[in-house]
Protein backbone atom coordinates (compact mmCIF):
# COMPACT_ATOMS: atom_id res chain seq x y z
CA UNK A 1 0.00 0.00 0.00
CA UNK A 2 2.65 2.35 0.81
CA UNK A 3 4.72 1.31 -2.53
CA UNK A 4 1.67 2.39 -3.98
CA UNK A 5 1.01 5.85 -2.64
CA UNK A 6 5.13 6.88 -3.16
CA UNK A 7 4.76 5.39 -6.59
CA UNK A 8 1.67 7.57 -7.44
CA UNK A 9 3.07 10.70 -5.75
CA UNK A 10 6.22 10.35 -7.64
CA UNK A 11 3.93 10.20 -10.78
CA UNK A 12 1.64 13.40 -9.46
CA UNK A 13 5.72 15.18 -9.02
CA UNK A 14 6.41 14.26 -12.58
CA UNK A 15 3.50 15.35 -14.28
CA UNK A 16 3.93 18.85 -12.56
CA UNK A 17 7.21 18.77 -13.60
CA UNK A 18 6.09 18.30 -17.16
CA UNK A 19 3.59 21.29 -16.87
CA UNK A 20 5.40 23.52 -14.17
CA UNK A 21 2.60 26.32 -14.07
CA UNK A 22 -0.50 27.22 -16.39
CA UNK A 23 -0.88 29.93 -18.19
CA UNK A 24 -3.52 32.51 -15.74
CA UNK A 25 -4.69 35.77 -17.13
CA UNK A 26 -4.19 38.54 -14.91
CA UNK A 27 -6.31 41.39 -14.34
CA UNK A 28 -5.08 45.00 -13.99
CA UNK A 29 -7.20 47.51 -12.49
CA UNK A 30 -6.52 51.26 -11.94
CA UNK A 31 -8.47 54.49 -11.23
CA UNK A 32 -7.25 57.93 -10.53
CA UNK A 33 -7.60 61.35 -11.24
CA UNK A 34 -6.21 63.74 -13.89
CA UNK A 35 -6.08 67.98 -14.21
CA UNK A 36 -9.02 68.43 -16.55
CA UNK A 37 -8.21 70.69 -20.01
CA UNK A 38 -8.82 74.33 -19.66
CA UNK A 39 -11.84 75.44 -20.39
CA UNK A 40 -10.33 76.80 -24.01
CA UNK A 41 -8.88 73.04 -24.65
CA UNK A 42 -12.04 72.11 -23.80
CA UNK A 43 -13.78 74.59 -26.52
CA UNK A 44 -11.06 73.42 -28.99
CA UNK A 45 -11.70 70.39 -29.07
CA UNK A 46 -13.75 68.24 -32.36
CA UNK A 47 -17.29 67.02 -31.09
CA UNK A 48 -17.15 63.29 -32.24
CA UNK A 49 -14.31 62.40 -30.30
CA UNK A 50 -14.48 59.55 -28.39
CA UNK A 51 -14.97 61.45 -24.54
CA UNK A 52 -17.28 64.09 -24.52
CA UNK A 53 -16.41 67.51 -22.88
CA UNK A 54 -18.41 66.55 -19.98
CA UNK A 55 -16.01 63.28 -19.39
CA UNK A 56 -12.66 65.65 -20.02
CA UNK A 57 -13.86 68.16 -17.49
CA UNK A 58 -14.16 65.31 -14.57
CA UNK A 59 -10.85 64.89 -14.29
CA UNK A 60 -11.86 61.09 -13.38
CA UNK A 61 -10.35 58.14 -14.99
CA UNK A 62 -9.86 54.39 -15.14
CA UNK A 63 -7.94 51.39 -17.09
CA UNK A 64 -8.54 47.79 -17.14
CA UNK A 65 -6.33 45.28 -18.73
CA UNK A 66 -6.33 41.63 -18.60
CA UNK A 67 -3.32 39.82 -19.58
CA UNK A 68 -2.11 36.35 -19.88
CA UNK A 69 1.37 35.94 -17.80
CA UNK A 70 3.09 33.21 -20.20
CA UNK A 71 3.62 34.56 -23.62
CA UNK A 72 6.93 34.68 -24.81
CA UNK A 73 9.13 37.44 -25.48
CA UNK A 74 9.09 38.21 -28.80
CA UNK A 75 12.45 40.88 -28.76
CA UNK A 76 15.89 39.39 -29.09
CA UNK A 77 17.30 42.03 -27.03
CA UNK A 78 18.43 40.39 -23.78
CA UNK A 79 17.41 43.35 -21.89
CA UNK A 80 14.20 44.06 -23.22
CA UNK A 81 10.91 41.53 -22.92
CA UNK A 82 8.12 42.39 -25.73
CA UNK A 83 5.03 40.28 -24.86
CA UNK A 84 3.21 40.58 -28.08
CA UNK A 85 -0.29 39.23 -27.41
CA UNK A 86 -0.39 38.95 -23.86
CA UNK A 87 -2.68 41.48 -23.31
CA UNK A 88 -6.72 40.12 -23.73
CA UNK A 89 -8.70 43.66 -22.69
CA UNK A 90 -7.21 47.03 -22.70
CA UNK A 91 -10.11 48.99 -21.32
CA UNK A 92 -10.10 53.24 -20.29
CA UNK A 93 -12.46 54.98 -18.75
CA UNK A 94 -12.75 58.82 -18.97
CA UNK A 95 -15.65 59.95 -16.89
CA UNK A 96 -18.27 57.82 -17.51
CA UNK A 97 -17.21 56.81 -21.14
CA UNK A 98 -16.02 53.74 -21.38
CA UNK A 99 -13.71 52.87 -24.78
CA UNK A 100 -12.48 49.22 -25.58
CA UNK A 101 -9.21 49.49 -27.22
CA UNK A 102 -8.07 46.69 -29.72
CA UNK A 103 -6.00 44.74 -28.55
CA UNK A 104 -4.25 43.66 -31.87
CA UNK A 105 -2.27 46.53 -31.29
CA UNK A 106 -1.62 46.45 -27.81
CA UNK A 107 2.16 45.46 -26.32
CA UNK A 108 3.25 44.85 -22.93
CA UNK A 109 7.34 45.75 -23.11
CA UNK A 110 9.97 45.17 -20.31
CA UNK A 111 12.97 46.87 -20.33
CA UNK A 112 15.75 45.83 -17.59
CA UNK A 113 18.31 48.51 -19.20
CA UNK A 114 17.74 47.67 -22.03
CA UNK A 115 17.19 49.95 -24.72
CA UNK A 116 20.36 51.60 -24.85
CA UNK A 117 19.52 53.25 -21.38
CA UNK A 118 21.47 50.90 -18.70
CA UNK A 119 20.21 53.15 -15.74
CA UNK A 120 16.36 53.09 -16.60
CA UNK A 121 14.47 49.85 -16.48
CA UNK A 122 10.55 49.77 -17.09
CA UNK A 123 7.19 48.51 -17.58
CA UNK A 124 4.92 49.70 -19.98
CA UNK A 125 1.44 48.20 -21.26
CA UNK A 126 0.39 50.52 -24.47
CA UNK A 127 -2.05 49.92 -27.22
CA UNK A 128 -3.35 52.42 -29.79
CA UNK A 129 -6.45 53.04 -31.84
CA UNK A 130 -7.09 54.66 -35.43
CA UNK A 131 -10.47 56.49 -35.19
CA UNK A 132 -12.22 58.76 -37.41
CA UNK A 133 -10.74 62.00 -35.07
CA UNK A 134 -7.45 60.72 -34.90
CA UNK A 135 -4.62 58.41 -33.05
CA UNK A 136 -5.66 56.98 -29.92
CA UNK A 137 -2.73 55.44 -27.37
CA UNK A 138 -3.33 55.07 -24.22
CA UNK A 139 -0.24 53.46 -21.35
CA UNK A 140 0.50 52.62 -18.63
CA UNK A 141 4.01 53.67 -17.63
CA UNK A 142 6.33 53.17 -15.10
CA UNK A 143 10.02 53.62 -15.11
CA UNK A 144 12.47 53.04 -12.47
CA UNK A 145 15.10 55.42 -13.07
CA UNK A 146 19.11 56.32 -11.78
CA UNK A 147 21.85 58.26 -12.12
CA UNK A 148 23.65 57.70 -15.54
CA UNK A 149 26.73 55.79 -13.52
CA UNK A 150 24.39 53.60 -12.36
CA UNK A 151 23.81 50.15 -14.62
CA UNK A 152 20.46 48.96 -13.61
CA UNK A 153 20.51 45.54 -15.66
CA UNK A 154 20.30 42.00 -13.90
CA UNK A 155 20.37 42.29 -10.37
CA UNK A 156 21.10 45.95 -10.13
CA UNK A 157 17.71 47.39 -10.21
CA UNK A 158 14.35 46.98 -9.44
CA UNK A 159 13.95 44.36 -12.38
CA UNK A 160 16.25 41.44 -12.08
CA UNK A 161 15.74 40.23 -15.79
CA UNK A 162 13.35 41.39 -18.97
CA UNK A 163 10.95 38.28 -18.46
CA UNK A 164 7.68 38.94 -17.44
CA UNK A 165 7.36 40.71 -14.39
CA UNK A 166 5.17 39.85 -11.28
CA UNK A 167 1.27 40.97 -11.79
CA UNK A 168 1.97 42.52 -8.24
CA UNK A 169 5.31 44.76 -9.96
CA UNK A 170 2.97 45.28 -13.19
CA UNK A 171 0.84 47.07 -10.68
CA UNK A 172 3.01 49.06 -8.68
CA UNK A 173 6.86 48.69 -9.91
CA UNK A 174 9.38 50.27 -7.23
CA UNK A 175 10.16 53.51 -8.76
CA UNK A 176 13.05 56.31 -7.99
CA UNK A 177 10.42 59.30 -8.74
CA UNK A 178 6.19 58.96 -7.97
CA UNK A 179 6.15 61.49 -11.13
CA UNK A 180 7.67 58.42 -13.45
CA UNK A 181 4.62 56.33 -12.41
CA UNK A 182 1.74 57.06 -14.87
CA UNK A 183 -1.33 56.82 -17.19
CA UNK A 184 -1.63 58.92 -20.80
CA UNK A 185 -4.00 59.25 -23.11
CA UNK A 186 -2.99 60.63 -26.04
CA UNK A 187 -4.70 61.64 -29.12
CA UNK A 188 -2.84 62.75 -32.17
CA UNK A 189 -4.16 63.97 -35.53
CA UNK A 190 -2.45 62.85 -39.57
CA UNK A 191 -0.15 65.78 -39.90
CA UNK A 192 -0.20 67.84 -36.64
CA UNK A 193 3.09 67.87 -35.10
CA UNK A 194 0.91 68.70 -31.51
CA UNK A 195 -1.07 66.53 -30.16
CA UNK A 196 -4.60 67.09 -30.41
CA UNK A 197 -5.49 65.80 -26.52
CA UNK A 198 -2.71 64.81 -24.11
CA UNK A 199 -3.66 63.64 -20.41
CA UNK A 200 -1.10 62.24 -18.14
CA UNK A 201 -1.40 61.70 -14.50
CA UNK A 202 1.01 59.81 -11.98
CA UNK A 203 -2.11 59.80 -9.39
CA UNK A 204 -3.90 56.50 -10.08
CA UNK A 205 -4.04 53.47 -8.08
CA UNK A 206 -3.32 50.12 -9.37
CA UNK A 207 -3.95 46.57 -8.28
CA UNK A 208 -3.76 43.08 -9.84
CA UNK A 209 -5.66 39.99 -8.86
CA UNK A 210 -5.91 36.73 -11.25
CA UNK A 211 -8.60 36.78 -13.40
CA UNK A 212 -10.22 33.53 -12.17
CA UNK A 213 -10.08 35.07 -8.61
CA UNK A 214 -13.17 37.03 -9.87
CA UNK B 1 -1.29 76.32 12.86
CA UNK B 2 1.87 74.88 13.82
CA UNK B 3 3.85 76.53 11.56
CA UNK B 4 2.71 79.93 13.63
CA UNK B 5 3.72 78.16 16.96
CA UNK B 6 7.03 77.08 15.54
CA UNK B 7 7.15 81.11 14.51
CA UNK B 8 5.96 82.54 17.33
CA UNK B 9 8.70 79.82 19.77
CA UNK B 10 11.60 81.49 17.45
CA UNK B 11 10.60 85.38 17.83
CA UNK B 12 10.48 84.46 21.65
CA UNK B 13 13.74 82.82 21.71
CA UNK B 14 15.20 85.71 19.72
CA UNK B 15 13.85 87.96 22.13
CA UNK B 16 15.06 85.94 25.22
CA UNK B 17 18.52 86.15 24.07
CA UNK B 18 18.61 89.85 23.08
CA UNK B 19 17.05 90.29 26.66
CA UNK B 20 19.90 88.73 28.18
CA UNK B 21 22.68 90.17 26.22
CA UNK B 22 21.21 93.61 27.31
CA UNK B 23 20.97 92.31 30.86
CA UNK B 24 24.85 91.23 30.93
CA UNK B 25 26.26 94.44 28.90
CA UNK B 26 23.48 96.63 31.60
CA UNK B 27 25.67 95.23 34.24
CA UNK B 28 28.42 97.27 33.79
CA UNK B 29 32.29 96.75 33.52
CA UNK B 30 34.50 95.42 36.07
CA UNK B 31 33.63 92.08 35.59
CA UNK B 32 33.59 89.03 33.21
CA UNK B 33 30.25 87.76 31.97
CA UNK B 34 29.36 84.85 30.01
CA UNK B 35 26.97 84.76 27.15
CA UNK B 36 25.57 81.93 25.62
CA UNK B 37 23.52 82.60 22.56
CA UNK B 38 21.92 79.53 21.83
CA UNK B 39 21.42 79.58 17.85
CA UNK B 40 17.94 78.50 17.08
CA UNK B 41 18.95 78.44 13.38
CA UNK B 42 16.67 80.43 10.52
CA UNK B 43 12.72 81.05 11.01
CA UNK B 44 11.00 78.20 9.76
CA UNK B 45 10.23 76.97 6.33
CA UNK B 46 6.74 76.09 5.27
CA UNK B 47 6.79 72.51 3.17
CA UNK B 48 5.02 73.06 -0.17
CA UNK B 49 3.77 70.17 -2.04
CA UNK B 50 4.81 69.84 -5.74
CA UNK B 51 3.62 67.83 -8.32
CA UNK B 52 5.15 67.37 -12.12
CA UNK B 53 2.48 66.11 -15.01
CA UNK B 54 3.58 65.80 -18.15
CA UNK B 55 0.85 67.81 -20.29
CA UNK B 56 2.31 67.35 -23.55
CA UNK B 57 5.19 65.13 -25.85
CA UNK B 58 7.46 68.34 -25.02
CA UNK B 59 5.98 70.21 -21.94
CA UNK B 60 5.93 69.59 -18.29
CA UNK B 61 3.22 71.27 -15.96
CA UNK B 62 4.48 72.29 -12.35
CA UNK B 63 1.98 72.78 -9.89
CA UNK B 64 2.75 73.26 -6.04
CA UNK B 65 0.49 74.38 -3.22
CA UNK B 66 0.33 78.04 -1.83
CA UNK B 67 2.16 79.58 0.91
CA UNK B 68 -0.25 83.06 2.48
CA UNK B 69 3.87 84.23 3.59
CA UNK B 70 4.91 83.95 0.33
CA UNK B 71 5.09 87.14 -2.32
CA UNK B 72 7.57 85.41 -4.77
CA UNK B 73 8.19 82.13 -5.86
CA UNK B 74 11.41 80.74 -7.67
CA UNK B 75 11.76 77.66 -9.90
CA UNK B 76 14.88 75.88 -10.40
CA UNK B 77 15.35 73.41 -12.81
CA UNK B 78 18.51 70.98 -11.94
CA UNK B 79 19.73 73.42 -10.03
CA UNK B 80 18.89 76.89 -12.61
CA UNK B 81 16.65 79.40 -11.67
CA UNK B 82 13.89 78.52 -14.60
CA UNK B 83 11.02 81.18 -13.45
CA UNK B 84 10.65 84.00 -10.92
CA UNK B 85 6.29 83.67 -10.08
CA UNK B 86 4.08 84.72 -8.07
CA UNK B 87 1.66 82.31 -9.31
CA UNK B 88 1.38 78.21 -8.32
CA UNK B 89 1.58 76.84 -11.43
CA UNK B 90 4.06 76.38 -14.30
CA UNK B 91 4.14 74.92 -17.61
CA UNK B 92 8.29 73.87 -18.34
CA UNK B 93 8.02 73.75 -22.48
CA UNK B 94 11.65 73.70 -23.05
CA UNK B 95 12.10 69.78 -22.81
CA UNK B 96 13.24 66.85 -24.35
CA UNK B 97 12.21 63.21 -24.82
CA UNK B 98 14.51 60.75 -23.07
CA UNK B 99 15.74 63.71 -20.62
CA UNK B 100 14.63 63.58 -16.87
CA UNK B 101 14.09 66.96 -15.28
CA UNK B 102 13.93 67.64 -11.49
CA UNK B 103 12.50 70.50 -10.13
CA UNK B 104 11.83 72.31 -6.89
CA UNK B 105 10.25 75.57 -5.74
CA UNK B 106 10.96 78.19 -2.90
CA UNK B 107 8.77 80.97 -1.67
CA UNK B 108 10.41 84.22 -0.18
CA UNK B 109 8.45 86.95 1.43
CA UNK B 110 8.54 90.35 0.51
CA UNK B 111 11.83 90.72 2.59
CA UNK B 112 13.56 87.99 0.18
CA UNK B 113 13.61 85.91 3.46
CA UNK B 114 12.85 82.18 2.21
CA UNK B 115 10.27 80.96 3.53
CA UNK B 116 8.83 78.08 2.03
CA UNK B 117 10.26 74.84 0.06
CA UNK B 118 9.67 71.86 -1.78
CA UNK B 119 11.42 69.13 -2.18
CA UNK B 120 12.92 68.21 -5.17
CA UNK B 121 10.30 65.95 -7.19
CA UNK B 122 12.21 64.63 -10.86
CA UNK B 123 10.30 63.64 -14.38
CA UNK B 124 11.32 61.56 -17.29
CA UNK B 125 10.39 62.41 -20.84
CA UNK B 126 9.85 58.82 -22.68
CA UNK B 127 9.00 58.91 -26.13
Amino acid sequence: MRSCVAIGLVLTASIAMLHPSAAAEIDLSGTGTFKPPSEEQLAGLPADLAFTRTDLASGKWSFFVRYEDRTGDADADPFVGRYVGAIRVFRVTVGSTTVDLPIDQAELAVSDGGLGFAHRESIRLATRSVAPYGLLRVDWVQLNQHSRSDDLRGAGGALSSDSMPTPSTIANLATSSAFDRYLQLRIDRPGDARPLLYLSSSKVSVTAASAAAR
Amino acid sequence: MMRHRDAFRWLLRSAAVLVCAAAVSGCGGGGYAEVVVVDDGPPPVALLEIALTRVGPEAIAIDWSDDPYVARFIVRRDGHTLANVNATSLIDASVFVDESYCYQVSGYDTSGLLVAASGAACVTLLP
